[in-house]
C-alpha cells in the first residue's frame, strides 16, 4: 500500500514535471520566433603579417578594417558570388559589422583600469599599444529572409576574398609613377637628364625608406635587396652626371641658341635677386648691430635663483637666425649664377673654337684669290677649311651621337632596374599579403531555429522556472498527504 | 528519578547504555531527553522529512536564481580610447599683463599629442562625445532590437579621464596635507593645475530610461558593445570633421586661358599657380609630407620635386626664348600691363621704404624699461634695461620690411629689364611652336596639380588622416544566469538543507519534551 502511494506521486510528480516543461518550452518557441532573430554568417579573419600587432601595415601606414566596407569591395564581392543584380553595395554594408578580438586578459586588464589609479607605466603602455589581430565579420541577413545559409556564407567568404585584394592593393607599397621615355623624348637633352635625374633620386629614395622597412627581404636568384637596389640607383646617377658633364661642357643642345637664352636668363634673374639680398643683407647686419642686448641679473630669493631681464635674447637670436637664412640664399645664388655662367662659358668655348675655325678658313679664302697662280693654292687651302669644317661638324655629330646613345643607355637601364624594382615589390606584396597572413576561417551560419543553441538557453529560461515551482508544489503536497496518513495513523 | 532510570546511570559506558541528555536538573522540575528515542522518531519521520529536505534544497537553489531576475546589474561596457593626432607645439611668451603663457606660434612645429590638447592647440572638449550631434551619427542606420534616443544614449555613458603619474600623485600629497587641515595646501589643490594622459575611459551602461523608471529599456549585450563601438567611431568622425584641414590645392590651372592671355602673362600665371601649390605642399606637416600613395607610389616631397623639374624645365626653359625673343601677341598692351605693374610695385616700396624710415626713428627714439632690483640681503639695488615686447615686435617688423623690400627690388629690376628689351626689340608672332610647348607647360602643370590633388584626396580617405582616435573594442559580458548564481545556489542549497535538518531533528525532539511534560503532570497528580 505504501509502496502504491508512493509510486503514484512519483508518476504525478514526473506528469507535472513534463507537462510544465512542454508548456514552458512552447512559451519559449513562441517568445523566440516572435523575437525575428536574424540570420547571420561569421568568419574570423586572422592578419599575421610582419607589423599587424603594433597596428602597421606591410608599408609601414596604420591600416583600419573600414576598406572592407567600400563599395569597390563590397561591388567586387557581389560581382564574384553572382549576386550583383540582386542586391546592391549600399544593402550589404549596413548588414556588415567588423569587430576586434581581444584576449581574455587584455580584456581583464581593460575593465580593471578603470580603478587602477596606481597603475603603472608598463600596464598602461600596453593597454595603448595593443592592436587586434584578430577580428569577427558577420553579416547579417536583413536584405533577402529567402536568401541561403550556403549563398550568405559564400557572400561572406567572397566579401573576405575580395578585401584581401584591396588589402594588399592599399597597404602594400607600390610602383612608382615615373616619366615615360615618349614623354622624355620631346625635351632637349639637358632637360631630360634633368628629368631622369629627379626620378632617379625619388626611386632611391624609396629604395632606401623600403630598406628600412624590410631589412631581411630578399628577391629573386641573386638574392637582391632594396639596398642593392638604392645602389644600383646611385650608380645611375653617377652615370646622369657623366652624361650631364659632357652635355653642359660641349654645349650639346637640340637649340643651341635657346639654351644660351636661358643660362642668359637664370644669370640676370639670379643677379636682380642677388643685387636685392645683398642689399636686405647690409641692412640687417646693422640692424643686428644696433641691437643692444640687455643684462640679465639673477636674483636669489628664498633659495632659488630668479631671472630678471633676458627679453632680448629671443630676438636677438631671430635677428641673427634671419641674417644668416639670408647669406645661405645669397651663397646658393652666387653657386647657380657661378654655374650658369661656366656653362655660357663652355658654350661660348665650344663657339669659340668653330667659330675661329671657320674665321681662319674665310680669311685664308679671301685672302688667295688674286692670282691664277696663287688659284690652285687658293682651291687648296678651301679644301682643307671645308675639310676643318667638316671635321668639326663630324665631331659634334659623334659628340651628338654618342650622347643620344648614352641618354637611351641610362633611359634603357633606368627602365630595367625600376622593372626589377617593380618585381621585388610585387614580391613583397605578396610575401606580406597572402592567404595565410590573411586568413579566413570557420565561416558559419547562425540561423535562429528551434534547434540551435540560443533557443535551448532560452527555454531552459523559461521552462526552468515553471518546472521548479511545479516540483516544489508537488513536493509540498506530498508532505501535506504524508502528514495525513501519519495523522490518520496516530488516531487509528 | 524512578529505580530503572537509577539503574541505566549505573551501567558502565559501552555497555547498550542508552545516551541520556538532562536539559535541566533541578529539584523541582527536571527533563531527561533520550537522544536514542529523539533518533528513533527522527527514523519515524523520515518519510515525511526526507521530501521536506527535498523541498528545502529545491527552494534553496531556486531562490538565487529567482533573485537574480530582480537584483541583477546591468551590464556595462568599456573602451579605452588613445588619442592619435599631431598637435602644434607651444611657446612661452609674456602677455600685455607681462605674465608668461604658452601661445601656439605662427609657423608652429608639431608632435604627437600626449594629453588632452585638441589637434588646434586648444583644450579638447571629451564631453562632446555625449553631444547629439555624435550620438544622433552613431545611431543613425543601426537597427537595434529596442529603440533608444540619442537623449537616453547620453544618460548612460561615462567618460573617465586619466591624470598622469606626475599630477596623481601631486593631487594624492595635497589632498593628504589638505585632510591635515593644511590651509596653503587646501588652497594649492584647489588651482593646482592637473595634467591629464592621452586617453580617456568610455563606459555604457544597460538600461536605457528615466533614472528611476521600473521599465528601462535593455538592449542584448553584442548590441550594447556595437552601439558604443558606433559612438566612438562617430566621435572620430567629429574629430576629423572639426580639426582635420582637408583643404585641396586651389586650382588656379583650369581658369588660365593661354589662347586668350598674352604668352607671358599666361608664364606668369602659371608660374604664380605653382608656386602657391607648391606653399601648399610645404605649409603641410612632415607626417603628411612622408604619405606615400598605394596609386602612384609618391610622396608629398616627390611632388615637390616634380614641381621644380616642371617649372625648370617647361617654365623656365620657355620663358627664356620669349623673353629674349620678345614673342607677344600684342606688343603695346604687353608692355601697357608691364608698366602698370611696375608702377604698383614702385608704389608698394615707396610706402615700405616710408615704413622702414619711420620705424627707425621710433627704434631710435624709443626708451626701454630700466629695471631696478634691490637685495633683500645686503640692501644693494641692481639695475638693467628690459626690452619691452613691444620694442621687439618694432625690431622683427622692420626685419619683415627689409625682406619685402628686397623682393619688390627683385621684381622691379625684372620689370624694368623686361619693358626695356621689349621696347627696343622687334617683337616677334607668337609661332606654332611656342603656342605647343605652352600648351605642353600648362598640360604638365595641370597634370601636376591634378597629382597632388589626388594624392591629397587619398591622403583624406587613409587612417593617417582619418584617425583621430584609436580605440579597443568594447569590452563587457554578461554572465550567464546560472554561472552567475552557482555560489549562491550552492549556499542557498546548503542553508535549505541545514533548515530541513533542523526541523527534522525539532520534529524528532518535539515528543519528548510533550513526554517529559505529561509525566510532571502524571507526577503531580
Amino acid at each position: 500500500m505504501k509502496g502504491t502511494t508512493q509510486t503514484h506521486w512519483l508518476r504525478t510528480t514526473l506528469i507535472v514535471l513534463i507537462v510544465l516543461g512542454l508548456i514552458g518550452t512552447a512559451l519559449a518557441a513562441v517568445m523566440f520566433t516572435r523575437e525575428k532573430a536574424r540570420t547571420s554568417a561569421s568568419a574570423t579573419l586572422q592578419l599575421s603579417f610582419s607589423g599587424s600587432a603594433e597596428g602597421r601595415a606591410p608599408n609601414g601606414d596604420p591600416f583600419d578594417m573600414t576598406g572592407i566596407t567600400t563599395d569597390e569591395v563590397l561591388n567586387a564581392a557581389l560581382e564574384a558570388a553572382g549576386l550583383s543584380g540582386s542586391y546592391t553595395a549600399a544593402q550589404l554594408r549596413e548588414n556588415l559589422i567588423v569587430t576586434g578580438v581581444y584576449p581574455e586578459n587584455i580584456v581583464k586588464r581593460m575593465t580593471e583600469y578603470v580603478s587602477l589609479l596606481d597603475a603603472n607605466t608598463e600596464l598602461q603602455s600596453t593597454l595603448s599599444d595593443y592592436h587586434a589581430t584578430q577580428y569577427t565579420v558577420r553579416l547579417y541577413n536583413d536584405f533577402d529572409t529567402g536568401l541561403s545559409g550556403v549563398k550568405l556564407t559564400g557572400l561572406l567568404d567572397e566579401i573576405l576574398a575580395v578585401f584581401r585584394n584591396w588589402f594588399a592593393k592599399h597597404y602594400t607599397p607600390a610602383a612608382m609613377v615615373n616619366h615615360t621615355a615618349e614623354e622624355l623624348a620631346t625635351y632637349d637633352y639637358s632637360q631630360q637628364l634633368e628629368m631622369l635625374k629627379e626620378d632617379s633620386s625619388q626611386q632611391q629614395r624609396y629604395a632606401d625608406e623600403l630598406e628600412t622597412l624590410a631589412k631581411d627581404f630578399r628577391y629573386g636568384s641573386e638574392k637582391t635587396t632594396f639596398a642593392d637596389l638604392g645602389v644600383k640607383y646611385q650608380s645611375l646617377d653617377s652615370e646622369i652626371d657623366r652624361l650631364s658633364a659632357t652635355i653642359t661642357l660641349n654645349a650639346l643642345s637640340t637649340d643651341r641658341e635657346r639654351l644660351q637664352k636661358r643660362y642668359e636668363m637664370e644669370i640676370r634673374n639670379q643677379q636682380y635677386r642677388l643685387t636685392s639680398l645683398t642689399e636686405e643683407l647690409t641692412q640687417i647686419g646693422e640692424q643686428v648691430d644696433a641691437y643692444e642686448k640687455e643684462g640679465i641679473i639673477y636674483v636669489s630669493a628664498g633659495g632659488t635663483l630668479r631671472e630678471a631681464g633676458g627679453n632680448t635674447k629671443k630676438t636677438y637670436d631671430q635677428l641673427v637666425a634671419k641674417r644668416k637664412a639670408v647669406t645661405d640664399e645669397i651663397a646658393a645664388i652666387n653657386a647657380k649664377i657661378a654655374l650658369y655662367e661656366a656653362r655660357l662659358a663652355d658654350m661660348s668655348e665650344t663657339g669659340t673654337a668653330a667659330g675661329k675655325t671657320t674665321g681662319t678658313t674665310e680669311e685664308t679664302a679671301d685672302g688667295d684669290g688674286d692670282t691664277a697662280e696663287t688659284a690652285g693654292t687658293a682651291e687648296t687651302a678651301e679644301e682643307t677649311a671645308d675639310q676643318m669644317i667638316r671635321m668639326t661638324e663630324e665631331e659634334q655629330e659623334q659628340l651628338r651621337a654618342s650622347v643620344e646613345a648614352g641618354l637611351q643607355s641610362v633611359i634603357t637601364r633606368k627602365a630595367t632596374i625600376d622593372g626589377e624594382f617593380a618585381g621585388m615589390l610585387k614580391a613583397y606584396s605578396e610575401q606580406e599579403i597572402n592567404t595565410r597572413t590573411v586568413s579566413a576561417a570557420g565561416a558559419k551560419v547562425q540561423k535562429a531555429s528551434l534547434l540551435s543553441g540560443a533557443f535551448a538557453m532560452r527555454a531552459l529560461r523559461t521552462a526552468g522556472p515553471l518546472c521548479a515551482v511545479g516540483f516544489m508544489v508537488c513536493i509540498a503536497l506530498l508532505i501535506i498527504s504524508r502528514l495525513k496518513e501519519e495523522k490518520q495513523r496516530k488516531g487509528a | 528519578m524512578d529505580h530503572e532510570e537509577k539503574q541505566r546511570e549505573e551501567l558502565p559506558l559501552g555497555q547498550n547504555r542508552p545516551i541520556q541528555l538532562v536539559v535541566s536538573r533541578n529539584e523541582a522540575e527536571g527533563v531527561t531527553i533520550d537522544l536514542g528515542r529523539v533518533f528513533h522518531t527522527m527514523k519515524v519521520k523520515g518519510r515525511i522529512f526526507a521530501w521536506v529536505l527535498v523541498l528545502c534544497l529545491t527552494v534553496g537553489v531556486c531562490a538565487p536564481l529567482l533573485l537574480y531576475q530582480f537584483t541583477k546589474s546591468p551590464l556595462k561596457v568599456s573602451s579605452v580610447v588613445t588619442l592619435r593626432y599631431e598637435v602644434p607645439v607651444k611657446v612661452e611668451q609674456t602677455n600685455e599683463k607681462g605674465e608668461k603663457e604658452l601661445v601656439i606660434p605662427e609657423d608652429p612645429e608639431y608632435e604627437p599629442v600626449s594629453d588632452l590638447t585638441a589637434p588646434d592647440g586648444t583644450e579638447l572638449d571629451v564631453n562632446q562625445l555625449t553631444s547629439t550631434y555624435v550620438l544622433q551619427n552613431a545611431l543613425e542606420g543601426l537597427t537595434l532590437s529596442a529603440n533608444i534616443s540619442p537623449a537616453q544614449l547620453a544618460g548612460n555613458i561615462r567618460i573617465q579621464t586619466v591624470l598622469t603619474e606626475e599630477s596623481r600623485r601631486t593631487r594624492e600629497a595635497l589632498a593628504g596635507l589638505a585632510e591635515a587641515k593644511n590651509a596653503s595646501a587646501y588652497e594649492r589643490l584647489q588651482t593646482a593645475e592637473m595634467k591629464y594622459e592621452n586617453r580617456f575611459i568610455v563606459s555604457l551602461t544597460n538600461g536605457f530610461g528615466e533614472e528611476d523608471s521600473r521599465n528601462k529599456v535593455m538592449l542584448k549585450d553584442e548590441e550594447l558593445s556595437l552601439v558604443l563601438d558606433r559612438v566612438l567611431a562617430a566621435y572620430n568622425s567629429y574629430l576629423v570633421r572639426t580639426y582635420a584641414d582637408t583643404r585641396l590645392p586651389e586650382d588656379t590651372f583650369s581658369v588660365i586661358d593661354i589662347a586668350a592671355l598674352d604668352v607671358l602673362d599666361s608664364l606668369d600665371q602659371i608660374r604664380t599657380a605653382l608656386s602657391g601649390l607648391n606653399t601648399y605642399i610645404t605649409d603641410k606637416s612632415e607626417t603628411v609630407q612622408a604619405y606615400r600613395s598605394w596609386q602612384t607610389g609618391k610622396t608629398l616631397t616627390d611632388w615637390a620635386e616634380t614641381l621644380a623639374t616642371v617649372q625648370s624645365v617647361d617654365l623656365d626653359y620657355l620663358q627664356a626664348r620669349v623673353n629674349a625673343e620678345a614673342v607677344t601677341r600684342n606688343k603695346t598692351a604687353l608692355l601697357t600691363g608691364w608698366k602698370y605693374q611696375l608702377r604698383n610695385s614702385k608704389n608698394q616700396l615707396d610706402e615700405i621704404n616710408e615704413n622702414i624710415a619711420e620705424t627707425r626713428k621710433i627704434l631710435a627714439s624709443y626708451k626701454n624699461d630700466e629695471v631696478y632690483i634691490s637685495m633683500q640681503e645686503s640692501d644693494a639695488v641692481k639695475s638693467t634695461r628690459a626690452a619691452t615686447d613691444y620694442y621687439n615686435e618694432l625690431v622683427l617688423k622692420q626685419t619683415e620690411n627689409y625682406e619685402k623690400v628686397a623682393e619688390l627690388k627683385a621684381t622691379i629690376a625684372d620689370y624694368e629689364d623686361r619693358i626695356a628689351r621689349l621696347e627696343t626689340a622687334k617683337a616677334t608672332e607668337v609661332s606654332e611652336e611656342v603656342e605647343a610647348e605652352l600648351a605642353r607647360t600648362l598640360d604638365s602643370a595641370t597634370g601636376l596639380y591634378t597629382g597632388i590633388r589626388d594624392h591629397m584626396e587619398e591622403i583624406f580617405d587613409s587612417p593617417l588622416y582619418t584617425t583621430y582616435e584609436d580605440y579597443s573594442m568594447p569590452q563587457g559580458k554578461t554572465e550567464g544566469f546560472l554561472k552567475a548564481s552557482a555560489k549562491k545556489m550552492i549556499i542557498g542549497g546548503v542553508i535549505g538543507v541545514v533548515l530541513a535538518c533542523g526541523l527534522w531533528f525539532l520534529a524528532g525532539l518535539a515528543p519528548e519534551f510533550s513526554r517529559g511534560r505529561k509525566g510532571k503532570e502524571a507526577a503531580a497528580k
